[in-house]
């Protein structure tokens, strides 16, 4: 457990460095977005 | 889940969440299959079973949270569910600090007794199933909670200053482990502000409109790269809320891929023959 506690504490520092493209996250953001406009529209 | 670290690994993983899963089709809530790419190409490196490193890597993420976030000399732990991805987040936290007692609480009393046993007969810790969530909670230095609870199940009423809670369960709309007002007499720590604030333990109070990203302190990688501070003194409780990013998926099925490579197991296979 200590060497992927040692892998996930890197993942969270890259991430924290912006060195981590993640589609995932574009998608929420996306879909926030739509959900707003849907709402404006009624 | 599609991730890349810049000039680093590269890799995609598909996982399902369906909870009626275990009693409907006797199959895990998560399944996951990780496909790890050159990051240079996109050449297919390797196959694997994602499940077992999700929960790795989620029960880890605890481990990295406790670690920065808990208050010096925390020797004891409570946990909030008792299946698999409790039982990785004690193995993270055991590697973490040394605990002298543990309390575990779940609906199923035989559940939380399962565990507690395990923990007793392997690590010889003082470890005990508790009746009560609350039993779970109060007068212990680190929570770690990992149900589907759509309801809190701990009140900040029970919550003592200096307390660090793993908030691990939230991983969908409409789920809640801890009271609002817990979270908001809290320091709270997220793994991404798009992924909690949709799915995360702070989703409903985010789409209430009671906590918004001005609430939250900062990602948990702020604070290992030393852009923010931690924990500040003994007596705020903090909170890391935890989604589960794509990138420990990545990291972690790098490692595995490495140490498969090394060791000369699993199965060779040319997939563009």
């Amino acid at each position: 457990m200590s060497e992927v506690i040692d892998c996930v504490e890197t993942a969270f520092a890259e991430e924290a460095r912006c060195n981590v493209d993640m589609l995932q996250k574009n998608i929420y953001t996306l879909t926030r977005i739509v959900k707003k406009v849907l709402e404006i529209l009624g | 889940m599609p991730c890349s670290v810049i000039g680093s690994v590269a890799g995609v993983k598909a996982v399902n969440v369906h909870p009626d899963n275990p009693q409907k089709y006797n199959l895990p809530t998560v399944m996951a299959v990780i496909e790890l790419v050159d990051p240079d190409n996109g050449y297919p490196i390797a196959i694997m079973d994602g499940t077992s490193v999700t929960n790795l890597r989620t029960g880890a993420a605890a481990g990295v949270a406790t670690k920065y976030l808990a208050k010096e000399n925390a020797d004891s732990a409570g946990f909030i569910g008792s299946g698999v991805q409790a039982l990785l987040s004690f193995l993270a936290l055991q590697e973490i600090m040394e605990i002298n007692e543990i309390k575990i609480h779940n609906r199923h009393l035989e559940s939380s007794e399962k565990m507690a046993k395990m923990i007793r007969d392997t690590y010889g810790i003082d470890a005990k199933a508790v009746e009560t969530a609350r039993e779970a909670v109060t007068g212990l230095d680190v929570i770690t909670t990992t149900t589907h609870s759509r309801t809190p199940v701990v009140l900040s009423k029970w919550v003592d200053e200096g307390t660090h809670i793993n908030a691990m369960g939230a991983d969908a709309p409409g789920k809640q482990e801890l009271e609002t007002e817990l979270l908001l007499r809290s320091k709270i720590l997220i793994d991404d502000w798009e992924q909690a604030s949709h799915s995360g333990e702070i989703n409903i109070p985010v789409e209430a409109c009671v906590i918004g990203i001005d609430d939250i302190h900062s990602k948990i990688g702020d604070i290992l790269i030393g852009s923010k501070v931690g924990r500040s003194n003994e007596k705020e409780i903090t909170i890391f809320d935890s989604t589960g990013l794509a990138v420990q998926d990545i990291a972690t099925a790098w490692k595995v891929y490495e140490k498969a490579v090394k060791l000369d197991v699993g199965l060779k296979l040319d997939l563009l023959a």
